[in-house]
């Protein structure tokens, strides 16, 4: 089964950010998109494989098929980073079997009213309800958009976005 | 036949900057709007930024993005298949210079030209000097 080393909350999915530090950061060799809509555009997809570092392999799954995909095989082999576009789709695999412990929520796109808590990463209430019920179950969450960044802990966000 | 736009794509908006620089060579430009993007813009709206930017812009023009894999050229991928607009990644001063005298001197862009401008001037500075040298040392010996 694969390993996974790093999953990663991030609206952009794959870009600069996590091109050029996560991977080599996580030693991944392997990354798996969870997006219903990229899983569906051909074209998109195809820039996002195009524009994997060598020797990193990048697979894309529908909230369906990646629960499937780990059910019957774990992903395959290797060492994965699991890169999600939001907190809905992150509960929808957790719940499905894919129960990984520690979760780092890198970028969180802005909306007229979601509100920001750490760089360009912001919340709803939507959002502090899944990171609580994930919290509840043992995960560990971290709020980090490069490994330069401080970690900024589940509770300072929290307190953060109630203040 | 209206002037084409080179459209520049990057990560905080530095092209601006390369522009202003880039007006010592080639004197003054008024065909390179920039679209910066953010830290905190998604995908989703920095597209509809550029999408509706690149509406209005005339026919021929180009996009110049600045990172392969990042968002800029992943935006500029998506609006450059659906507006039938060429989009070249990896930004730098000969291809901007490139791209901008030829509008400058014809009114028009040759893409093929522009990009292996760009493609052809990134180089071993030093490495490239030696070899030549030694080419010249072999020939006339």
């Amino acid at each position: 089964m694969a390993n996974i080393v790093l999953t990663r909350i991030d609206s952009r999915l794959i870009h600069g950010q996590v091109m050029t530090k996560w991977v080599n950061q996580s030693n991944a060799n392997k990354i798996v998109v969870v997006s219903d809509e990229l899983a569906k555009d051909e074209f998109m997809l195809e820039i996002y494989l195009l524009s994997a570092p060598a020797g990193v392999k990048v697979e894309c799954y529908s909230k369906s098929d990646a629960v499937r995909n780990w059910k019957e095989n774990q992903f395959g082999n290797g060492k994965v980073l699991l890169l999600l576009p939001n907190l809905e789709s992150m509960k929808v695999v957790y719940d499905g079997g894919i129960k990984v412990s520690y979760i780092q929520i890198g970028g969180l796109g802005g909306a007229p009213n979601r509100k920001v808590v750490f760089q360009n990463i912001t919340l709803d209430n939507a959002d502090v309800n899944v990171l609580t019920y994930l919290k509840d179950q043992g995960v560990n969450i971290i709020f980090q958009t490069i490994p330069e960044d401080i970690p900024q802990s589940f509770d300072s966000i929290i307190k953060k976005y109630n203040q | 036949m209206e002037k084409p736009q080179v459209l520049l794509l990057t990560h905080g908006g530095w092209g601006m900057g390369l522009v202003e620089s880039a007006k010592m060579i080639i004197g003054a430009v008024d065909f390179v709007p920039e679209i910066p993007l953010t830290p905190e813009a998604t995908f989703s709206e920095y597209y509809i930024e550029v999408k509706d930017f690149v509406e209005k812009v005339p026919p021929n023009s180009i996009i110049l993005t600045d990172l392969f894999g990042g968002t800029t050229t992943n935006v500029g991928a998506k609006v450059g298949k659906e507006k039938n607009i060429k989009v070249i990644s990896g930004l730098n001063a000969p291809l901007l210079i490139e791209a901008c005298s030829q509008i400058k001197f014809t009114g028009a862009i040759d893409f093929n030209s522009v990009l292996e401008t760009g493609q052809q001037s990134v180089k071993d500075v030093v490495g490239e000097i030696m070899k030549s040298l030694e080419g010249k040392v072999t020939n006339n010996g």
